[in-house]
């Protein structure tokens, strides 16, 4: 029981970033769905083993496992894919065709134009997954560099610079996007 | 300019990774160099625009985790007891039965096993009283309740909807009655089946909790009782020829306050 409570008290804040992280690793929401409860599952059942005060490391440890486990399966399943499908980007159509249904838009969502989101996304979904991983933990869950490394399995060393690299493809990302939008609407 | 030393230092700083001393020397640095102040402005430009990609969690994944966990708890609990209990029981008269005859060991066995059958029939029985069999289905009824989005049959926040709904539906009707004013919210109400006979359930909320008060008929009037199975709060209490049983996850204190208003 107090178990139980513990996890829920502990656990439950957060798996928005659990979602988002899942999210950006397997690029569709119904897989991000069934990952985060599944990740939750095994993450209660192992509550036992968690050390430390901050779950998060841990607990998102959990989150990525079970979404590479899941981009496995699903490339098994998949690899009779047409090349024109394969190199389309996923689920371009699905972020922006169920903005409006989603069901916590707050005040500041609503400020950010569809348009900026959408460049900000595709330019996220143009890195790798090591790099985009990164950036969910660091700029949305504002986990240290050592919680990063943690979580992802790797030396702070290697956060930090695939930290650096996913910043300044985003950067490089963005302006090409930005001018090229500027080319057509010439 | 020494733009080699600090160029590194701009995204520990942004990120607020940096110790103190090295902090106040790379912030002076970038107040005196406009090509690092230039480039840690762009940091933090993309870090503020990165918020936009951020994809809004759907609001009934907590729901589901929460449901899946619980029913995963109260499975754990289930299994847990009985099996602990057989195991050390045959341990150390296995032993002894080595060293006798073989037709007394034989004998011994039988006598053993009916025993032992004997003392797991009377504990299970023990255990297995009515107020635990009560409990379970409650806690069952409850999570089925929430697994199913439709927890009510029928859904009214006007008691004098609800408390004819039951009147076909029962041989007895439940006392339905509007706790607005104490902050539990009428939902509506749902048949179940709980220790063998048809209950009424009436769904009453309080903020996002969702709150089952089981009610039939009872013979004996008996003074409210609190307990915790599965990380649920259960109080269960007899009053004017009415058994209550009232689950939810809030705390213990918040759902005592329904035995005051039933």
């Amino acid at each position: 029981m107090e178990r139980h409570r513990n996890f829920e008290r502990m656990a439950l804040p957060h798996m928005g970033t659990a979602f988002n992280l899942a999210y950006w690793l397997l690029r569709n929401r119904s897989d991000a769905e069934d990952v985060v409860q599944e990740a939750y599952l095994r993450a209660y059942r192992a509550f036992d083993t968690l050390t430390g005060p901050d779950i998060r490391p841990w607990l998102f440890a959990i989150v990525r496992n079970t979404a590479y486990r899941s981009l496995t399966v699903r490339k098994r399943r998949a690899n009779v894919v047409s090349i024109e499908e394969a190199f389309a980007p996923r689920d371009e159509l699905e972020i922006d065709g169920q903005e409006p249904a989603s069901d916590d838009q707050s005040a500041e969502d609503l400020l950010i134009s569809r348009s900026e989101q959408a460049l900000v996304r595709s330019a996220l979904a143009k890195l790798p997954q090591v790099f985009r991983e990164v950036i969910v933990l660091r700029e949305w869950e504002e986990l240290s560099y050592h919680g990063i490394a943690e979580a992802v399995g790797v030396p702070m060393g290697t956060v930090m610079s695939r930290l650096a690299r996913a910043r300044e493809l985003l950067g490089k990302h963005l302006t090409q996007m930005v001018s090229m939008e500027n080319t057509n609407a010439l | 300019m020494h733009c080699e030393r600090f160029s590194d230092q701009l995204e520990p700083l942004l990120d607020g990774e940096l110790p103190a001393l090295e902090r106040s020397a790379t912030i002076n640095h970038v107040n005196s160099c406009a090509e690092c102040a230039h480039q840690y402005e762009r940091l933090r430009t993309l870090q503020h625009r990165l918020l936009a990609a951020r994809v809004p969690m759907p609001r009934s994944l907590v729901d589901r985790v929460r449901t899946r966990i619980a029913l995963e708890a109260a499975e754990q609990e289930a299994m847990g007891t009985p099996v602990s209990t057989r195991s050390n029981l045959s341990q150390p008269a296995l032993g002894a039965l080595v060293r006798v005859r073989p037709w007394l060991r034989q004998a011994a066995a039988i006598l053993f096993a009916c025993g032992v059958s004997a003392a797991t029939t009377l504990s299970w029985s023990r255990m297995a009283n009515e107020r635990d069999l009560i409990a379970r289905d409650v806690v069952s009824a409850h999570v089925r309740g929430l697994l199913q989005n439709n927890s009510v049959q029928v859904a009214s926040l006007d008691t004098h909807t609800v408390k004819p709904w039951f009147a076909g539906r029962l041989d007895f009707t439940p006392v339905v009655k509007d706790l607005t004013a104490a902050g539990f919210r009428l939902v509506g109400g749902r048949l179940d089946y709980v220790g063998g006979q048809r209950v009424a359930v009436l769904i009453y909320a309080r903020q996002l909790h969702q709150i089952s008060v089981f009610v039939w008929p009872s013979g004996q009037e008996s003074a409210p009782v609190t307990i915790a199975p599965n990380g649920f709060n259960v109080v269960s209490w007899s009053r004017s020829g009415m058994s209550f049983w009232a689950i939810s996850d809030l705390s213990q204190a918040e759902l005592e306050e329904l035995t005051q208003l039933l």
